[in-house]
């Protein structure tokens, strides 16, 4: 039994190369950074502008929602165009 | 409040949870083997698994929680919201496919899938049960709350079903049948948090919801308990006979803008504008103590503009915000701190890459997942607002809040909502005893005590402790069941993201990191993590009952000390320990 918990039991893509695996890898960091960067901004003013979070914004809904509602949808769209651009960098 | 058995709402709710439990075990039936049963023979498609990864994520905390809090305190139950989705980015950017390539059955695998170490299966088999018994904990509180309404039943007979039901769907079937009853649940959730915000659009804004002379009420209600003698309300004991009191339902508007009594039906936009400029009755409660022992509970109306609610800082966790004196403003950076890291660290998330067949169905899924998920989150801001303008919800129990909202529209749809949550859970805790039961018999027995276990044997091992972690997670249940379930919930993040993150991520970007790294890492952080918990100004209010000022650690969320000592732990003890060839 020993050793039966090693990797490589999967069936493996075998188009898919260390290469590509390294640029998909990559891509990910870069919309992950993006990602960070809104969140800190996002969680930062609540922190220490609260008050500011409660003046209205777009559409007259108070900065403090829409932000958020923007983050939620930031989300998606950044995985969306992620799974995206992983598809189309296949051959 | 107390509650009434009512026929129609047990046969929905018999009807859903059985149909569920029943496809489960036909599905289930064909997993017999160790990979089948951990792992679901990574034969799942990945849209089936995405939708399971919401179904698995979206717990009783997110639900029921989330809807209590934003219905007790506006704005700040968004937060987890937003929080909790956030973490899913790391999740599918850093973390999915290597987990895939990386790992068989466990979190450990994936971590130790390097080095071979005992040590590092030790530690991630260690942390893996101790993030699942904490995240069990508040699903088991989240059932009690559902069921007290819905049948009429004390707390506790709700957590030993659920712990009942639960132990028998993971005992015969395991990780297939886990998948379908989360990828149902999941399903059912998204769809009809959506018919209830369409109701909650619909129905739009009303002055004094539920009230007979159209004003809310506006008189304090009083609780005393009086031990050998229960409950009693402003002074008469609980109940809905003569000569008995109950608490009124609250949850309601005292103004709307420009005077008008009803909005009728509003868009999305129009109906967050007209909330910020309502007044609304907040209802907060005060606890005292007699002395001959009797506990009194005073839930107090406050009229609150919509726009405060709306910003951060009412929740009691979050008012350190408005305080810029105080701690608080580090609890809250370091809850949502935990809240980013955490959801790629939680074991029985991770374990659901091991499901699929490869990488691109691991990022497949994930990204179906995050859709998924998304859109829920979107709709508890709705819902939360809706229960709060409801007039129907109950003041002393804000896990109640959502089903207490479906009722306000319809007995079906309560059965409906009541159902599906308590599904919820279902599905949430088997994927957590799954997670642990293959920590217990994989990691540890087979792992670190190298007991030679063939497949079916380790099959039969993970059933036995299943049966084990399911008993457990009953008794914490009961214990903690006072507690808003999201904020439970938050503790298990941050014992995740300090255990569990720092190893993974350095692991994958860090080539000198050594498997004595990873052990002391995972080690340090899940110890420090629970730690401070047990130290903080929360647990000694609500678990050891004295005053929160006595607390060791200036604030109760440790994830903004514990994680990057987790980091730091790894690269000295890394540095430390470098093979002398390389």
């Amino acid at each position: 039994m020993a050793g039966h918990h090693h990797a490589n039991v999967h069936t493996e893509d075998p188009s898919d190369s260390p290469q590509q695996q390294a640029s998909r890898s990559r891509l990910g960091l870069i919309f992950f950074a993006l990602y960070l960067t809104a969140y800190a901004a996002f969680v930062l003013c609540n922190t220490f502008q609260p008050q500011a979070m409660e003046k209205p914004g777009p559409s007259g809904i108070q900065w403090s929602v829409a932000a958020g509602m923007g983050l939620i949808l930031l989300a998606v769209l950044l995985s969306v165009v992620y799974g995206y651009l992983c598809r189309s960098g296949r051959k | 409040m107390t509650y009434q058995f009512e026929w129609l709402p047990f046969a929905v709710f018999l009807l859903i949870v059985l149909a569920t439990v029943g496809l489960s075990f036909y599905l289930g039936s064909r997993a017999k083997s160790a990979s089948g049963y951990f792992a679901a023979g990574g034969g799942i498609h990945w849209f089936v698994n995405g939708v399971a990864f919401a179904g698995d994520y979206l717990s009783a905390a997110s639900f029921l929680g989330i809807c209590g809090m934003i219905a007790f305190y506006g704005y700040d139950g968004f937060l987890y919201s937003i929080g909790y989705l956030a973490g899913w980015v790391v999740a599918l950017f850093v973390v999915a496919e290597p987990m895939k390539r990386m790992g068989k059955y466990t979190f450990a695998d994936a971590l130790d899938s390097r080095f071979q170490s005992r040590g590092i299966q030790l530690a991630a088999g260690l942390s893996t049960l101790a993030v699942s018994l904490f995240y069990l904990i508040p699903q088991m509180v989240g059932a009690g709350a559902l069921v007290k309404p819905l049948l009429g039943l004390p707390q506790w007979v709700g957590v030993a079903m659920v712990g009942a039901v639960v132990i028998l769907i993971v005992t015969t079937a395991g990780m297939v049948s886990t998948t379908y009853v989360q990828f149902l649940k999941g399903a059912l959730l998204v769809i009809f948090s959506f018919v209830l915000t369409v109701l909650i659009l619909q129905r739009g804004l009303v002055v004094a919801a539920g009230s007979s002379d159209g004003k809310p009420l506006q008189i304090p209600q009083q609780v005393t308990e009086i031990p050998g003698k229960g409950k009693w309300i402003n002074g008469l004991p609980q109940g809905r006979g003569p000569d008995q009191a109950d608490l009124l339902p609250v949850g309601q508007i005292a103004s709307l803008p420009s005077g008008v009594q009803q909005t009728g039906p509003l868009g999305p936009i129009e109906y967050l504008k007209r909330i910020q400029e309502s007044q609304i009755v907040l209802w907060a409660p005060t606890v005292g103590k007699d002395p001959q022992g009797n506990k009194t509970t005073t839930y107090a109306p406050r009229t609150v503009s919509g726009s405060e609610l709306m910003r951060p800082g009412n929740l009691p966790a979050f008012a350190g915000i408005r305080d810029t004196s105080s701690w608080g403003r580090w609890n809250f950076l370091s809850l949502m701190l935990a809240l980013f890291c955490g959801t790629a660290s939680l074991p029985h998330i991770l374990i659901r890459y091991y499901t699929v067949r490869d990488q691109a169905a691991a990022r497949k899924s994930t990204i179906v997942g995050i859709a998924t998920i998304g859109a829920f989150y979107v709709m508890t801001l709705y819902m939360g607002l809706g229960a709060m303008t409801s007039g129907a919800i109950d003041p002393s129990d804000s896990n109640m809040a959502a089903p207490l909202l479906a009722r306000s529209f319809s007995q079906w749809l309560f059965a409906v909502i009541s159902a599906i949550a308590f599904t919820t859970v279902l599905g949430t805790v088997s994927g957590l005893i799954i997670a642990s039961s293959g920590a217990i018999v994989h990691d540890l027995i087979v792992g670190v005590g190298k007991v030679p276990l063939s497949e079916t044997q380790q099959v039969r091992f993970a059933k036995f402790a299943s049966v084990a972690v399911g008993l457990v997670a009953i008794a914490l249940g009961i214990l903690f069941s006072g507690m808003n379930v999201s904020y439970l919930v938050g503790w298990a993040f941050s014992v995740a993201a300090s255990a569990n993150l720092p190893a993974l991520i350095l692991l994958l970007f860090w080539k000198r990191t050594t498997a004595q790294g990873i052990t002391a890492a995972v080690l340090v952080g899940m110890v420090s993590s629970l730690a401070w918990i047990l130290l903080s100004g929360d647990t000694f209010k609500a678990i050891y009952g004295l005053p929160a000022e006595k607390a060791w650690v200036p604030f109760s969320q440790p994830g903004l000390v514990t994680i990057p000592l987790g980091f730091l732990t790894l690269i000295v003890v890394s540095l430390a320990t470098q093979p002398k060839h390389r």
